[in-house]
């Protein structure tokens, strides 16, 4: 027992060294899309002593704040470098200790299942998970660790109730289901969609334990169990429904920015989840990255024709999964595959997200794996002279992978690299060709870089704006200016004012003008033209965001005029914005607007008392009021 | 128990034998293969940079991984080192020894032989020993890259020696399907094991069919299954159709690769019969002499009595051939053997035009050699006298290994010994002279440079002799008189050098003589007027307009030689067009783009060579390129 049990060690440490010797040239690699801004904001805060906290407390992404995560991004600026690299290694760490988890998740889980040779079983699951090329996405791209420790504590949680229900135990008095409920509230406060580890432990319980422990006594701890469960369940229902009938109109609206309807997401889903599992189960290399925006959604039940195969292919997995569930030896496949579909309930059905992201598998892989594992398992148990041949279907899967994702992690490792491989792998994806024409302004080809912003006018004809600020940051990084007869020809549509991205954009492109990123720019020339263009239009249509841009661009020019009017303008369509208050009180001490600086310091003196400023904006407000008394 | 202290005996006496030839140095392909291959112990501490090693050899459609990892191992961890190379070649020469022996002892008692137990361990111990120690090994032992040859060999043992282990007791007992599933599946390991360590240990397949139909016959649990026997009479054939198919599916391929060595498919197949008795001639008769690591020497026949020995040769194989199925009933053992060491020669002595002939291509059909004389000699032979017998056979055996063996322990020996028994083989001249002509850089003695010098220049104008085409011998002369003798018109050389260009049939090794061509004119010696140069360029690429190797040779003159990088990203260009599935010019090409400060250029050429190839060493090259 003590020799198998040094051996199962023994084998699972060779396992993890070998995962992040695989991944250790990814560490080295780019800062993408979402992390800039996600680190200098943690920078930011934590180099001034005493706004640690807001890191935590104001995150803006997500409903929650995310503060588990953001917590482990200050750690990483604590204990490591500081810097990408660091939080790299930090999302590698997590990698392995979830690792660890789907070891122990799949152990309890054959041994609830009684599984022969379940450490071996389990070491198969935690070792084609560790090294899943699908996951590299993830544990790579640093923002992504709000996927990762919305997994690690799910998986604990997954753990903790086994441990609990143990032996056909479910004791109260046991803290493991106390420990159960808390990783499921830190899972959720590490990212929101961590809310499906509660029916993955209602699943768990009614497909594996509940049949492990039957027969069960009536009115006994287990029979509660189960009311509770299958009450648990009907909530789930009741509050999925209510959810559509009080917010259908909301959730059709968050379709606007989408070039895809309800209809249509959940048309291409299915397509989706099967691509997914082929990706999970024999990697098609050339498939992976991070720029999967010009998925081809499906607009019909034929268009393109596999969507209906897909979704008859599904209609067979589901009703064959509960089948399973019947049947002893073949429970795991039939909960694998559950566990899989609902791992993907969340970001795989009627919410307006994007199509398409490999870590959304983060948690659902652990089902498809077990499941692949188990069906092997109930083979072997039916036919002992499979044994070997089992094994080496494994192994075969478990190499490909291996090899492609030591191809990923080379990739990752360099953010050129990652960039020219994206843009080969996804032609057709707008990001992609963006991502890679400002690698090539950062390399001084503004003409090499142009044309790739060309390519993506032609792919998103309709993007207009937005490829104006992409071709601007082309020439500041390329050029250290943005040529007057560039940003002279700006024209925006009522189109722009809507386009998130350009609001997004604009915001960046502002930032950068005044971090000094294009010092020959004319920057005066530049504000005016763009504010004429704001100016133009039906204010209603302008976003906060927009004017927040020329504000900030216009106090780095020190003309406080235009500033306070960007900021009023904010203000009225967005009157409870702090930050704008803020600015104006800044701007209106200076220039000296007594009413409006009354204003923004009752509002703000309100907001403080009610305890609504962060420790930033509370020393903010301190030292503007300060100064202005002075 | 006798048999085992033998074994020790041997193993103490190889060792001894191989001693001396394991400090020579790396030789002929182990030079490209694993000197100059940057994969190979590039970055120990990464991974990924082990893959990039196992995936790093062009020989063969497999790129054969299992040997690479066996040299990424050792020079990751000690380095370049042929000392080691050679003594790991060793180790797996005995372990194949030794496996061959155990396999022997099986099979010697399977009922279609029915030895006894102790006649089967003295006969088993006796091939093993003639294996062993046969001086013909050696060029496959002590050429380092020629572990690949020698993992196939064991895997392909190992492989012979499970099937008759359980095969043995299955002819009386039923398997159980755990044991049958368990056996197939190791089968099926090892069979990939061969063929991922060279590609020639799919023959492993034939050869189980072989045992299978004239050891086992088809017996399996005390009944006889004719349809198994016949089944594998038939698997025995695979070769054949095999080479069939190639010839049928490939002909284009075969035709291209027949012209490099310029030889038709006929021609080769009627030379390779002369060729395999002369492996046999080798093995049962080894005067070193005759032995070489080239044999390039020999004599195509152009037909069926150019020479006369085509026909007889033939005609010996087909007797041989009739003889066994005459007697294959009686003497299954004798058919085994003959159709063992065709079977081993079925993919590098048939069809596909490789080079003629190589002694590491019978290091596994030897095994038959070895056994045949046990087969044919032992019963007949007194119990009492056959260790004396097998002393007296050994001991020949033994002093041409060990002088052999003395001789590789030198390259210069080696050479001078090969050039002595073999002066026509164009090869052996060619890497005498270039030894001579590194030698003279070496030596600090300046009467002793000159003499090496002079010696050089002298082969290579006798191998101009051999062949006025031979396009790496006239870029030695060039650099040797252009370095040596500024004084010697090189006109002669240019003449020829340009008539090559016109008129040599190209071979893939000549890029090697190019790039040698470019460093000379890199670094001074060779001074070509530019015209002669283009013309002899043009030349070749009017001939090859496909070849990427012409366009990058001038790419790199113009960038390197003349410091004309526009002129050189133009041909770079053209290198990458002519053949966008090679990644070398676009290496070149971003080089040229870097040296003129256009980084975003050379990402670009870096890109689209990872759109069309984007495997690992791709990816770990274009970063450490990329800016």
């Amino acid at each position: 027992m003590i020799r198998t049990q040094v051996r199962t060690g023994a084998l699972l440490l060779g396992l993890l060294l070998l995962t992040g010797w695989i991944y250790w040239p990814g560490l080295a690699g780019p800062i993408l899309l979402d992390d800039a801004a996600n680190l200098e904001r943690v920078q930011a805060l934590v180099a001034k002593e005493g706004f640690a906290v807001d890191v935590l407390t104001d995150n803006p992404s997500g409903p929650l704040g995310r503060p588990v995560s953001m917590a482990s991004f200050m750690l990483d600026l604590y204990l490591l470098d500081g810097g990408i690299w660091g939080a790299k290694f930090s999302n590698l760490l997590i990698h392995l200790l979830t690792g660890v988890l789907v070891w122990l998740f799949s152990l309890q889980l054959f041994t609830a299942l009684g599984l022969q040779r379940r450490r071996e079983c389990a070491l198969w699951v935690a070792a084609m998970w560790l090294l899943a090329p699908l996951l590299v996405s993830t544990t790579l791209y640093m923002v992504q660790r709000m996927a990762q420790l919305a997994t690690l504590f799910s998986l604990m949680s997954l753990c903790a109730y086994l441990r609990w229900r143990r032996d056909g135990r479910a004791e109260w008095r046991s803290p493991w289901w106390a420990l159960a409920l808390i990783s499921v509230v830190l899972a959720i406060l590490s990212k929101e969609n961590a809310v499906l580890a509660l029916p993955l432990l209602v699943l768990l319980e009614l497909a594996v334990l509940q049949p492990r422990d039957h027969p069960r006594q009536q009115g006994g701890p287990i029979d509660r169990l189960l009311k509770l469960h299958l009450a648990l369940v009907a909530l789930g229902l009741v509050t999925v429904l209510a959810y559509l009938l009080l917010f259908y109109d909301s959730l059709l609206a968050g379709y606007g920015i989408r070039e895809f309807s309800l209809g249509e997401r959940l048309l291409t889903q299915p397509r989706v989840l099967w691509h997914y599992l082929a990706q999970l189960l024999w990697v098609d290399g050339d498939a992976l990255g991070l720029y999967h925006d010009a998925y081809h959604y499906s607009t019909g039940l034929t268009r393109p024709g596999t969507t209906l195969w897909a979704l008859l292919g599904w209609g067979l997995v589901v009703p064959a999964a509960l089948l399973a569930l019947r049947f002893q030896r073949w429970r795991g496949v039939g909960f694998g595959l559950l566990f899989f579909l609902v791992g993907h309930v969340l970001e795989g059905s009627i919410f307006p997200l994007e199509l398409y992201f490999e870590h959304r598998n983060y948690l659902p892989a652990v089902g498809l794996f077990v499941a692949l594992v188990t069906a092997l398992a109930a083979v072997v148990a039916n036919f002992p002279a499979a044994l070997y041949w089992s094994r080496g279907v494994l192994a075969v899967l478990l190499l490909h992978a291996l090899l492609a994702t030591a191809v990923e992690t080379q990739i990752w490792s360099n953010g050129r690299m990652f960039h020219l491989v994206a843009e080969s792998r996804f032609p057709d994806s707008v990001r992609a060709n963006e991502g890679l024409a400002l690698e090539m302004a950062a390399l001084g080809d503004a003409a090499l870089a142009l044309d790739y912003v060309a390519r993506v006018e032609a792919l998103d004809p309709e993007g207009g704006f937005r490829h104006r600020l992409t071709e601007a940051m082309v020439y500041c990084r390329a050029e250290g200016r943005i040529p007057d007869e560039t940003f002279l020809a700006w024209e925006m549509s009522e189109d722009d004012f809507r386009d998130r991205l350009v609001n997004e954009n604009s915001y960046n492109l502002a930032r950068k003008l005044i971090g000094g990123a294009c010092p020959g720019t004319d920057l005066v020339a530049l504000a005016d033209h763009w504010g004429g263009l704001v100016l133009r239009a039906d204010r209603q249509k302008v976003t906060p965001k927009l004017f927040l841009s020329l504000a900030i661009l216009e106090n780095h020019l020190q003309r406080y005029e235009q500033a306070l009017y960007y900021v009023n303008r904010l203000l009225q369509r967005s009157p409870n914005d702090l930050r704008a208050q803020m600015m104006r009180l800044y701007f209106a001490a200076n220039l000296g607007r007594s009413a409006d600086y009354e204003d923004s310091l009752a509002a703000l003196t309100r907001a403080r008392d009610e305890g609504r400023l962060n420790a930033q904006e509370r020393y903010n407000l301190e030292v503007l009021t300060g100064e202005a008394m002075e | 128990m006798i048999e085992h202290r033998w074994l020790w005996v041997a193993a103490l006496l190889c060792l001894l034998l191989y001693l001396p030839g394991l400090f020579g140095p790396f030789t002929f392909d182990s030079v490209i293969a694993l000197v100059r291959n940057p994969a190979l112990g590039a970055d120990p501490g990464s991974f990924q940079a082990w893959l990039v090693a196992l995936d790093s050899s062009s020989a063969g459609p497999t790129g054969r991984p299992v040997s690479m990892l066996s040299f990424a191992l050792s020079h990751g961890l000690i380095g370049h080192s042929a000392l080691l190379e050679k003594s790991v070649n060793l180790v797996i020469h005995m372990l194949a020894a030794l496996v061959l022996y155990q396999w022997l002892r099986l099979l010697l008692r399977t009922p279609a032989l029915g030895w006894s137990e102790e006649q089967a361990g003295q006969g088993a111990l006796a091939a093993g020993l003639l294996w062993l120690l046969n001086p013909m090994q050696l060029s496959t032992v002590l050429y380092s890259v020629q572990r690949m040859e020698q993992l196939s060999a064991l895997f392909t043992l190992l492989a012979l020696y499970l099937y008759t282990r359980h095969r043995s007791r299955w002819l009386e007992q039923t398997a159980s399907a755990v044991e049958l599933s368990r056996t197939l599946f190791l089968l099926v390991l090892l069979t990939l094991a061969a063929v991922l360590s060279k590609e020639d240990g799919i023959l492993l397949l034939p050869l189980l069919a072989l045992m299978e139909a004239l050891l086992f016959r088809g017996r399996y649990a005390g009944r006889r299954l004719p349809w198994l026997q016949w089944l594998a009479g038939i698997a025995c054939l695979a070769p054949l159709v095999g080479v069939a198919l190639v010839a049928l599916a490939e002909p284009a391929w075969l035709q291209q690769r027949s012209s490099w060595r310029g030889i038709a498919s006929d021609e080769r197949l009627l030379t390779q019969a002369r060729v395999l008795w002369h492996y046999v001639s080798l093995f049962y008769w080894p005067d070193i002499g005759r032995m070489s690591l080239f044999h390039d020497d020999i004599a195509i026949s152009r037909g069926w009595l150019q020479p006369w020995t085509t026909a007889t040769a033939v005609a010996g194989w087909l007797t041989l051939v009739a003889v066994s199925l005459a007697t294959v009933k009686r003497q299954p053992l004798f058919a085994f053997c003959v159709g063992f060491f065709l079977i081993t020669h079925a993919i590098e002595s048939s069809v596909i035009p490789l080079d003629l002939a190589y002694e590491h291509r019978s290091y596994l059909g030897n095994a038959a050699l070895a056994l045949l004389p046990v087969f044919l000699l032992y019963p007949r032979v007194p119990a009492a006298s056959r260790p004396v017998v097998l002393a007296i056979v050994l001991l020949p055996l033994c002093v041409a290994l060990g002088l052999r063996s003395v001789q590789w322990g030198n390259e210069l020996r080696l050479y001078e010994a090969q050039l002595r028994h073999h002066p026509q083989s164009e090869h052996t001249v060619y890497y005498y002279a270039n030894l001579r002509m590194r030698l003279a850089d070496e030596v600090e003695d300046l009467a002793a440079s000159q003499q090496h010098v002079l010696a050089a220049r002298r082969y290579f104008e006798y191998l101009l002799e051999l062949d006025p085409h031979h396009l790496p011998a006239l870029v030695s002369l060039l650099y040797v008189d252009s370095r040596w003798f500024p004084a010697m018109s090189r006109e002669p050389t240019l003449e020829a050098l340009q008539r090559a260009a016109e008129e040599r049939v190209m071979e893939p090794s000549d890029g090697n003589a190019l790039e040698f061509l470019n460093r000379c004119l890199l670094a001074g010696y060779c001074e070509i007027p530019e015209e002669r140069l283009l013309a002899m360029v043009s030349a070749l690429r009017s001939r090859y307009p496909d070849n990427p190797a012409y366009p990058a040779f001038l790419a790199r003159y113009y960038g390197e030689v003349r410091g004309d990088l526009a002129r050189a990203i133009m041909l770079s260009r053209e290198a990458i067009d002519s053949r966008p599935t090679h990644p070398t010019g676009y290496y070149q090409l971003a080089s040229w783009y870097l040296a003129q400060g256009h980084k975003a250029g050379a990402a670009a050429v870096l890109g689209e060579l990872l759109e069309q190839d984007g495997d690992l060493a791709a990816l770990r090259s274009a970063g450490q390129v990329l800016p």
